[in-house]
């Protein structure tokens, strides 16, 4: 006859149960984070709404009990805090989506290797084509998210200047979308 | 010429409503992104920002034990076991202990009591040994041995002295978080606001009691102590001028 644990017994396996399961999670937690953080803040543009996305994914393996294999690990997050992402970006108004330039497209499964290797392409364009002012201003204005205003105070120009150096670097990177179509 | 000024209006239109965004209601904002000219090119937009974001993120280094205390403070402590006997749903009431249990709601949580005992305990025992293994390394740096006790009394006078259940992460010259471990709010917060000279408030004496893990970096200044706070799910804190309020 099979006899059950005590109540202390039962207890004790619970607790290395939890135990166990804190350092399987700690390992993926301490793996992966710095990589999902990436992803997250390069969807989001901002740092406490990533982590909170990267906390969000960890939080739901637990709350689900689930268990994932090394070899899938990875790409399993990866996945889930892209979903993540979609899911904040879509809970967002519309004008905020437009002024913080959030892509719902970026977040779709397909979009990884393939815009890494574009955004590196663009990025070398943008070295090789648009000014260091440009480049400061363009950082300024949609990275910082200053006003205009803001961004002329900083720099020490005129309004109008900032204006003409963001048209400018949108005509350039809208060359550089031109030339790969 | 005339190609020139095509390519140029919608850039121009994209500039002028992203710095005056309120001129357009959500519907004509809606409508000007249907548009498929203007549609492509905030899209363009949306990729180059995203390049230019990566590319920073490239220098980037999370603070990733700092996250991971924060992380497992909120999702693995021991009050975390829950009514339906799940371990690790994240509940607000996980964020009490023992006798900080002072509301009501928690206080009849009888069919947990052993359990919840049990797992005190368990805690304990592991606090017990990575306070030890602190003091030992401690020990072996320096010739001041120090005593840390995970209990003390709570104190509302701000204290000149670091309280002794507050455990430093390391003694190197540069500004190190503040490990707070199983403190009660009020004595986090008395430490907290007289580092910035401010003040605290509690709305609720409940809360007081309440006691937290949280890793406080005194350098990221107190608005962001604060913001860090709020994700506690049983908090809501504010700040109002120099004055921290505790809902």
């Amino acid at each position: 006859m099979r006899t059950l644990p005590s109540p202390s017994g039962r207890a004790q396996h619970s607790q290395t149960f939890w135990m166990m399961r804190k350092n399987n999670i700690e390992i993926l937690f301490k793996t992966h984070y710095t990589r999902l953080y990436r992803l997250a803040a390069s969807l989001l543009y901002d740092d406490d709404e990533a982590r909170d996305a990267v906390s969000e994914v960890f939080s739901r393996l637990i709350a689900k009990n689930i268990s994932l294999l090394p070899d899938t690990a990875e790409t399993y997050l990866l996945t889930a805090v892209r979903n993540q992402c979609r899911n904040m970006i879509e809970r967002k108004q519309v004008h905020e989506r437009f002024l913080r330039l959030l892509s719902e497209k970026a977040t779709e499964p397909q979009a990884d290797d393939n815009d890494n290797l574009r955004m590196a392409e663009l990025m070398q364009y943008v070295e090789e084509h648009l000014t260091p002012m440009n480049q400061q201003v363009f950082q300024l204005r949609f990275l910082q998210e200053m006003t205009c205003q803001e961004v002329a105070n900083a720099l020490g120009i005129s309004r109008m200047t900032v204006h003409n150096h963001l048209r400018e670097s949108i005509e350039k990177i809208r060359s550089f979308f031109i030339s790969i179509q | 010429m005339s190609n020139m000024k095509t390519e140029r209006q919608p850039i121009e239109r994209l500039l002028e409503v992203q710095e005056h965004p309120k001129q357009l209601t959500d519907e004509q904002l809606q409508q000007a992104l249907d548009d498929p000219q203007m549609h492509e090119l905030v899209e363009q937009m949306a990729f180059a920002k995203r390049a230019f974001k990566v590319k920073e993120l490239q220098s980037v280094e999370p603070d990733v034990e700092g996250e991971w205390e924060i992380f497992a403070a909120k999702n693995f402590n021991v009050g975390s076991k829950t009514q339906n006997g799940n371990p690790f749903r994240k509940k607000a009431a996980s964020l009490t202990f023992g006798r900080a249990c002072s509301r009501p709601e928690e206080q009849m949580q009888t069919s947990l009591s052993s359990r919840l005992v049990a797992s005190f305990i368990g805690i304990l025992l592991i606090s017990g040994m990575a306070f030890a293994a602190i003091h030992i390394a401690r020990k072996a740096n320096s010739q001041q041995a120090q005593t840390i006790q995970t209990e003390q009394p709570a104190s509302t006078k701000p204290s000149a002295t670091q309280p002794a259940d507050i455990v430093k992460t390391d003694t190197a010259a540069t500004v190190q978080p503040v490990v707070f471990d199983n403190v009660p709010l009020e004595k986090m917060l008395t430490e907290i606001a007289a580092y910035y000279h401010a003040e605290v408030s509690f709305l609720n004496d409940d809360t007081r009691q309440l006691r937290f893990h949280f890793v406080w970096k005194r350098e990221d200044g107190l608005a962001h102590a604060i913001e860090k706070l709020n994700r506690f799910e049983s908090l809501s804190v504010r700040l109002d001028e120099n004055k921290i309020i505790v809902e």
